[in-house]
């Protein structure tokens, strides 16, 4: 047995989830609305990782997107680790890291996510950002987090745990 | 002791986070060339797989937007019909159009824009995210000779102008975004006009001489001119709308744009920039 160290599975993830939001998200919608996948998995970085470590994967993530796209470079980055932090700060007193509350709470902090996105990009002169149908995007956005949730949720329990054995190569 | 060393260290970090994201937001606006390289870079790498993922997955999206059930289908038969019942009074209309616009052609002695060079270009499936509503993206970047600021055209009209250009991909900023404006031509009178966020139309409402009425049904053309971005008279739509002040000094017209931006499937970018002008 053989321990994979931590900080390779949260990369590992950082990259898959930012692959499959640019590539696959780019074309599976919901009514024109894809999911914010960056933001989803900072925030389960944070409750699964920690504040710290949550705001670190968000920050990474989110610039990597941030790159992909037509949108000011850095503010992906900063709502993400912004977004990573709630979770990330109260996992210290959580007894569970899964269950519907937290999904729920996981979907609610993603829409905020998308509406701060949005607010800041106005506030830097993206005033579009805010025009009418920001609220379906906010709504649609949290459900396809509440969708995700546990999948993703799954995936960042992985990366985080401590240890994983596996088996060596003969 | 160690919680409050702790949360210090938390609060010092996410404050390094914050004042990195902010910096970078600063040379985003200040157009800093190594970043646009940078960005240039990425989205290079990601291009072969965006590919890839798009031809993967499209079939499986495609048949799924099939399934959307007979009743979603019966609305876009009507809605069709209806539509191709528009294009036959469009084509009655179209023909009166095109005397009074040689005629004008001929009163103003203009060149056509057809000496200008052409790239013909698919429409991409999409740009990622949810904050690209005024954009979209072609499959011909750099490599195909596309330079930001081209104008993008369908055989109906405007589309929008090139905002970005990576290697073998480029993003369109559509005229309809509330940020894009351009000079036009409405009879003789040359005006600006803005997008104003919706995919039909576009409005101008400075400049226009108010001696003279703007008719509703006017051909509106582009302008151009040595400081415009555009050639003159790309077919931009017609006046839709005229408002005019209670004093009559002021009118505003609403164009309602030739090409639809809702379902571009291909587009042509013309090899024209102010330089080349």
């Amino acid at each position: 047995m053989i321990p994979v160290l931590a900080p390779l599975r949260v990369a590992l993830v950082v990259v898959a989830a930012f692959v499959v939001q640019v590539t696959v998200f780019a074309v599976v919608r919901v009514d024109g609305v894809a999911p914010e996948l960056p933001l989803l998995v900072a925030v389960l970085a944070g409750l699964h990782g920690g504040a710290e470590r949550g705001m670190a994967a968000g920050f990474a993530l989110g610039l990597l997107y941030d790159l992909q796209l037509s949108t000011p470079t850095g503010l992906w980055a900063l709502v993400c680790a912004l977004a990573a932090y709630p979770l990330g700060a109260a996992s210290a007193n959580l007894d569970r890291t899964a269950g519907v509350g937290l999904w729920l709470v996981t979907s609610l902090i993603t829409g905020g996510g998308v509406l701060a996105f949005a607010l800041f990009g106005a506030i830097l002169g993206r005033t579009e950002y805010l025009e009418q149908g920001i609220g379906r995007v906010v709504v649609l956005a949290a459900l396809w987090s509440l969708l995700l949730s546990p999948a993703v949720g799954r995936v960042l329990r992985w990366a985080y745990a401590e240890t994983v054995p596996v088996r060596p190569l003969t | 002791m160690a919680l409050t060393h702790h949360g210090t260290r938390r609060r010092y970090r996410l404050a390094v986070l914050v004042l990195t994201a902010v910096t970078l937001l600063t040379m985003d606006f200040r157009d800093f060339g190594p970043l646009g390289s940078v960005q240039q870079g990425a989205r290079d790498v990601m291009s072969p797989v965006r590919r890839a993922v798009d031809g993967a997955v499209s079939p499986v999206t495609d048949r799924l937007g099939g399934l959307g059930g007979s009743g979603d289908l019966r609305a876009e038969n009507e809605r069709l019909r209806a539509e191709l019942e528009q294009v036959k009074g469009d084509a009655l209309r179209d023909e009166a159009d095109a005397r009074s616009y040689r005629e004008l052609r001929q009163q103003l002695d203009i060149d056509y824009l057809g000496d200008i060079p052409q790239v013909a270009a698919r429409v991409t499936s999409g740009l990622p995210g949810n904050f690209s509503k005024y954009f979209i993206e072609i499959d011909r970047g750099e490599n195909a000779g596309l330079r930001p600021d081209m104008p993008v055209i369908t055989r109906s009209g405007l589309v929008g102008r090139i905002a970005r250009v990576d290697g073998d991909r480029a993003v369109v900023r559509l005229l309809t975004d509330p940020g894009f404006g351009l000079a036009v031509r409405i009879d003789d009178q040359i005006v600006p006009a803005a997008g104003i966020g919706d995919q039909r139309y576009i409005r101008a409402k400075e400049g226009f001489d108010p001696e003279r009425e703007v008719e509703v049904g006017t051909v509106v053309l582009t302008a151009g001119g040595p400081l415009s971005k555009f050639p003159a008279d790309i077919p931009v739509g017609r006046v839709a709308t005229v408002d005019r002040s209670p004093g009559g000094l002021a009118q505003t017209a609403t164009i309602e744009l030739a090409a639809d931006l809702r379902s571009l499937d291909f587009v042509s970018v013309l090899l024209f920039t102010q330089a080349s002008s």
